[in-house]
């Protein structure tokens, strides 16, 4: 059966946002091969509720939202029930500033330095709490509004989150780089 | 540090994100250019940021790529 054309753009929308899912994938997970077991399943049931997608609106949203949705129904399945705090705990606000003395001096060497085993390495020291909404805002350029709504917490919290994560990447980068196991 | 400094300190997490509204970006970079602390900070922040999301940002494997075209064909 020929596809028609709304059918076809809708497997390129998702075609465009494999990178983008299978990164996010990988931050619920934190396993590869799951992550990739998790797209497909994802992307299969994206395909057979293809004719509840509206052209013009946001495909990867709708496409992160089914993943979380397959990811808790299938955590719940194999747990207790526990549902991952990112989507059930609230955190304190506050803004988390510091000081540009934190950074190892020189700074241009420190970040050639950086690799990305040091960056993986201080992400999984975040909270499950913060590291979705880094990931979801400044890996994948979703914004606070589109954060909030995929995740169902007030946008203020993903501000404050993002804030307080991408300090703490940057506190632990560069305490480890001068204590010299970062380099 | 003066007023428009704190600005700059209380603002530059949303600045970075794209969430600052244009007037109040603007006042930012007003700032950082006459401010070298600010332009120091400002810059080492969003350089540290950028490189630390750039090595975050890695594709998908080339065999879930595969599988999921081959998904595509069948459906």
């Amino acid at each position: 059966m020929e596809k028609t054309e709304k059918r076809l753009h809708f497997e390129n929308e998702i075609l465009s946002s494999l990178d983008s899912m299978y990164r996010y994938a990988l931050h619920l997970t934190r396993n590869p091969e799951d992550a990739s077991d998790l797209v497909q399943e994802t992307c299969a049931r994206a395909l057979k509720a293809a004719n509840r997608f509206r052209t013009g609106t946001n495909a990867r949203a709708w496409l992160f939202a089914i993943m979380k949705n397959v990811f808790l129904n299938q955590r719940r399945a194999k747990s207790t029930g526990e549902i991952p705090s990112d989507w059930t705990e609230d955190v304190e606000t506050g803004d988390q500033r510091f000081s540009g003395s934190i950074w190892p001096q020189p700074f241009e060497i420190f970040l050639k330095d950086l690799m990305r085993e040091d960056i993986e390495r201080a992400m999984n020291e975040l909270s499950d709490d913060f590291r979705s909404v880094f990931v979801l805002c400044d890996v994948e350029g979703f914004s606070y509004a589109e954060t909030a709504e995929l995740l169902q917490i007030p946008v203020g919290t993903v501000r404050s989150r993002l804030h307080r994560a991408r300090a703490s990447l940057q506190s632990m980068l560069s305490q480890w780089y001068s204590e010299g196991l970062g380099g | 540090m003066g007023p428009e400094c704190l600005f700059v300190l209380d603002n530059y997490n949303d600045y970075v994100s794209g969430e600052l509204d244009r007037d109040s970006s603007a006042r930012v970079e007003r700032h950082i250019s006459v401010c070298p602390n600010c332009e120091t900070f400002l810059g080492r922040y969003m350089a540290l940021h950028g490189k630390t999301v750039q090595l975050l940002r890695i594709p998908a494997p080339t065999s879930l790529k595969d599988s999921i075209a081959r998904m595509m064909e069948k459906a």
